[in-house]
């Protein structure tokens, strides 16, 4: 089943043009990786899947409806089945841990006070956050701040989890614990697109890995076809080489 | 020149699509009357050192100046009406206004700009909210309410300043000086300054707004973001009080 559909999605500033002509599909169970350099435009287009971003050109289908045309009731509507895990975790700096996890709750759903707690105090336990309930999103590491953002992001038990670098700039103990976070998901049978430049990380959660270059997607692999083939344009970007090399 | 022009009715189509987009919000302000409680304890509560400072200055400033002027014409028995007069119909909003536009609308900006470039308002969107009613809606109801509260405080206090300036620097009798405060404290003396404070209050809280949410990207753009929010408003102000003014004089 396609839970995402883009088709020939184009995307410019002006002049500048982000992406030129972007195709790719995200099927059920599915955690799909997006890669590509730094300001290949990544987070603009996971931005366009949610409708942070308008796209120039083309056509985006969530759950098979075209969103060219969406008010603004029916994209709060797919928000609720589509979250996005923010790359700094995008905490609110005036709400405590526990307010900004119980945010999405008070905001959507008809839970009362005492289930809403329960609720939020069962998922930091799960994410192992327990002793930061009272913080403020200040008191809290780098590393935190991210399993924060991506608890907030799953609390309303979204299809789909959009997740933008989720461990950019982490050590490789909490890259680690990021990396569990999303498999456990994933094992709950939500699927996702995982924009990284972590490429171990990309191996071990993504099913199928594209490479975006020239505001184009150039391949889409999974980790078993990149590791079978020679020169294949994913290893070696992540080799820091050309990505197509001349035969 | 074309350019220019062309920029300016940008903002001021944007400026309208954010008024709109506020409007929209309004039915649902019950739901945010948490919010709403704190900005008018920031805005208003913590604003009040300030505007007290501000009103006295001016209320003592004006007495003092309007006396020596008036004292060679032996005038200074007109100084408590005279200056009253000033301050409730013009200084008194003015003043409170401006001084508000550089505290409030300075930090709001500031801080609905960091929201934008640390992505918290994208989040409101992303999960389904709508920063218009969590952040923006609050902060101008709270200063709908709190800028003419501060306006009518900082007409009390420039008047004690009247009185002090008048009884013991001019040497005026102080039964004296509270009668003729009193013939200039009218209700339309009063009002017309008051009702002014309605619209600073959302020239203000709108251009602060307006101003910080387009920031795109860094923390200079807040700094710019928040220098525009500020001059905006304080000479919106000022066009808007001669405006007023004349449309009160007219009706």
């Amino acid at each position: 089943m396609t839970l995402i559909k883009v088709l020939h999605f184009a995307k410019s500033y002006g002049n500048k043009v982000v992406h030129r002509d972007i195709n790719f599909s995200l099927q059920k169970n599915e955690i799909l990786g997006l890669l590509g350099g730094s300001g290949s435009g990544k987070s603009v287009l996971l931005r366009s899947l949610i409708g942070l971003e308008k796209p120039s050109h083309g056509s985006i289908f969530l759950f098979n409806e075209n969103t060219q045309d969406f008010s603004e009731e029916q994209w709060i509507s797919i928000r609720k089945k589509i979250s996005y895990a923010f790359q700094g975790g995008a905490l609110f700096d005036s709400m405590t841990v526990f307010e900004n996890l119980a945010f999405p709750l008070q905001e959507h759903s008809s839970l009362s006070e005492q289930e809403i707690n329960q609720r939020v105090v069962q998922i930091l336990k799960e994410f192992n956050l327990d002793e930061a309930l009272h913080k403020y999103p200040n008191q809290l590491s780098g590393g935190m701040q991210k399993r924060v953002g991506l608890a907030r992001a799953i609390m309303l038990d979204p299809e789909v989890l959009l997740f933008d670098e989720p461990t950019a700039g982490l050590d490789p103990l909490n890259t680690e614990t990021v990396k569990k976070m999303i498999l456990q998901l994933k094992l709950k049978g939500v699927s996702g697109i995982l924009v990284t430049h972590d490429m171990p990380v990309a191996f071990d959660i993504c099913d199928r890995i594209a490479l975006i270059d020239g505001g184009k997607i150039v391949t889409v692999s999974t980790p078993q076809e990149i590791i079978q083939t020679k020169d294949h344009p994913i290893l070696n970007f992540s080799k820091g080489l050309p990505i197509f090399t001349k035969e | 020149m074309k350019y220019r022009w062309l920029e300016l009715s940008e903002h001021i189509a944007s400026a309208l699509k954010l008024v709109a987009q506020i409007m929209k919000e309004i039915p649902h302000v019950r739901k945010e009357f948490r919010l709403i409680v704190d900005q008018i304890y920031l805005i208003g509560l913590q604003s009040l050192p300030l505007i007290f400072v501000t009103a006295i200055s001016t209320g003592m400033v004006m007495a003092l100046q309007f006396g020596n002027g008036l004292a060679r014409f032996g005038g200074i028995p007109y100084v408590p009406r005279l200056v009253t007069v000033s301050i409730l119909r013009e200084m008194g909003p003015v003043f409170t206004s401006l001084m508000l536009a550089a505290r409030v609308g300075a930090g709001l900006a500031a801080e609905i700009g960091s929201q934008v470039v640390t992505q918290q308002i994208d989040a409101y969107w992303a999960l389904g909210s709508s920063p218009i009613r969590k952040v923006v809606l609050p902060r101008i109801i709270a200063l709908f309410v709190a800028v003419p509260i501060l306006c009518a405080f900082s007409n009390i206090i420039s008047i004690l300043g009247v009185y002090i300036i008048s009884v013991f620097q001019l040497n005026l009798d102080g039964p004296y000086t509270l009668s003729k405060i009193g013939d200039g404290f009218t209700l339309e003396n009063f009002s017309s300054g008051f009702f002014k404070t309605f619209f600073f209050a959302l020239i203000i809280g709108l251009s602060s707004c307006y101003f910080s949410l387009r920031v795109s990207e860094g923390t200079r753009e807040v700094g710019i973001a928040t220098t525009k929010a500020v001059v905006t408003a304080s000479v919106l102000i000022l066009v808007g009080d001669f405006l007023l003014t004349k449309l009160f004089l007219l009706l």
